[in-house]
């Protein structure tokens, strides 16, 4: 930054040469000029640097120290003056271009959404549409309450949020609202029963009656923990059942595909082509825009213009890509996929683990079938209330 | 770095003497070089072997 001012001041190197340069220097320094960079080349010659403004006071402070002055060289001051002003149109355009920057600041042209994990981008975007902030929105008119409030009322799936705005780019934090946990009345009965057949392994009652044991081979919906609870001097009472029931349980999950699917194969011919986007408005760069585009895939790619973390400007270029594609006939080959969705399926079903498991993969009427066999590890333990 | 000098008296790569009013302050080194300086203040940069008081 300070060279960047000497630049701008402008700065001259000199070389002082004379019977006593020392007497020199003093001068200068009562004269109150700035000297800095003093290189000693021999005893009767010094090269120094000071600022262009100062440069007639040198001279003048020299005048008495039996030493002559020699400029070297000039950077900046009123050589780059005198460039500028030989290039009028670029002094204009650069003072255009920064006025254009400062204008365009007071607009909203990039969003940012952070802190959203079960809603997506997407839904929280359109509702900041709704609520008046999007792309090329002007910001000071914004109110940060307002758009919170609204927002809020759009989307109840918010706890929180809040809306940033540095220079162009609005940075909204979303916080997301927790679910609430089952609230249930402690005076509700209700029993534990087995939610699926299985032999129990082990068992962790908290409250309620048992009425299986370890070891026991036990069938869907039949009891686990009663609750009913005998008492030997009043009559039974009932309570509402708790704990864990683990047992071994077994599995049988068949997924089927078609032998023979047809599958998109990329022929081969792909072309990219460009666009920008100028606020809310596309410029194609490109002919033909009408042309229909059956049978083609399309990856758009967008680039924000601007500093990444200081300005964003409302300029983005827009690489699209275009692959032509042909369904053709291709025997299945997703039994791995099969067996990996499978497997997924089924630790989604079971509160607990998977021991072991196998699979058998067999053609038949122009089916696949992928079929899992598996042994797992689970609470069992399900809630019946009783009416 | 001096402030309040009244002025250098010598100047070489290896020994600079600078005027304080009260006296002299000898500087010996190699390298000796003004880095900067104005009314008031000094800047000596350089390798400094031996500062006298004179």
């Amino acid at each position: 930054m300070a060279k960047c001012m000497d630049r701008i001041r402008g700065i001259v190197r000199a070389e002082l040469r004379g019977a006593l340069p020392e007497a020199a220097l003093n001068a200068c320094a009562l004269r109150g000029v700035e000297l800095w960079d003093l290189e000693c080349v021999d005893p009767y010659t010094l090269r120094l640097t000071t600022y262009e403004s100062q440069l007639e006071q040198l001279r003048a402070a020299i005048e008495g120290s039996m030493c002559q002055m020699q400029v070297l060289s000039r950077r900046g001051g009123s050589r780059n003056r005198r460039m500028l002003r030989r290039r009028k149109w670029l002094l204009l355009s650069a003072a255009l271009a920064a006025a254009l920057l400062g204008l365009s600041s007071l607009f909203i042209w990039e969003i940012q959404v952070v802190g959203c994990e079960k809603l997506s981008r997407g839904q929280i975007l359109r509702a900041l549409e709704d609520c008046g902030v999007s792309r090329g929105t002007y910001w000071p008119a914004l109110s940060t309450d307002l758009v919170r409030s609204r927002m809020l009322t759009e989307l109840p799936e918010l706890a929180w949020m809040t809306v940033n705005v540095n220079g162009s780019r609005a940075v909204v934090l979303v916080s997301e609202r927790q679910e609430k946990p089952e609230i249930y009345l402690e005076s509700q009965a209700s029993d534990l029963v087995a939610g699926r057949t299985g032999i129990i392994t082990g068992m962790s009652v908290l409250n309620g009656k048992p009425l299986v044991e370890k070891g026991q081979a036990v069938t869907e919906g039949e009891v686990l923990i009663s609750a009913v609870m005998d008492s030997l001097t009043n009559a039974p009472r009932l309570v509402r059942a708790q704990g864990s029931v683990e047992a071994d349980t077994w599995y049988e999950l068949t997924a089927v595909c078609p032998l023979e699917i047809r599958e998109k194969a990329p022929e081969g011919h792909t072309h990219s082509r460009l666009a920008l986007k100028i606020g809310k408005k596309r410029i194609n760069l490109y002919v033909g825009s009408g042309k229909p585009l059956d049978g083609y895939d399309k990856i758009i790619y967008e680039y924000n213009l601007g500093l990444d973390g200081m300005f964003a400007l409302p300029v983005t270029l827009i690489r699209e890509e275009l692959c032509r594609r042909e369904t053709a006939p291709a025997e299945c080959r997703a039994e791995r996929e099969m067996e990996r969705r499978l497997l997924e399926d089924l630790q989604e079903r079971i509160d607990g683990e998977i021991v072991s498991s196998s699979f058998s993969v067999s053609r038949s009427g122009g089916l696949l079938l992928v079929t899992l066999r598996a042994q797992c590890s689970e609470n069992i333990a399900e809630r019946a209330e009783l009416p | 770095m001096i402030e309040n000098h009244r002025g250098i008296l010598e100047y070489g790569r290896e020994h600079i003497v600078v005027s304080t009013g009260r006296g002299k302050i000898s500087l010996t080194g190699s390298g000796l070089k003004l880095e900067a300086m104005n009314k008031c203040q000094l800047l000596i940069g350089g390798e400094l072997k031996n500062v006298e008081w004179e």
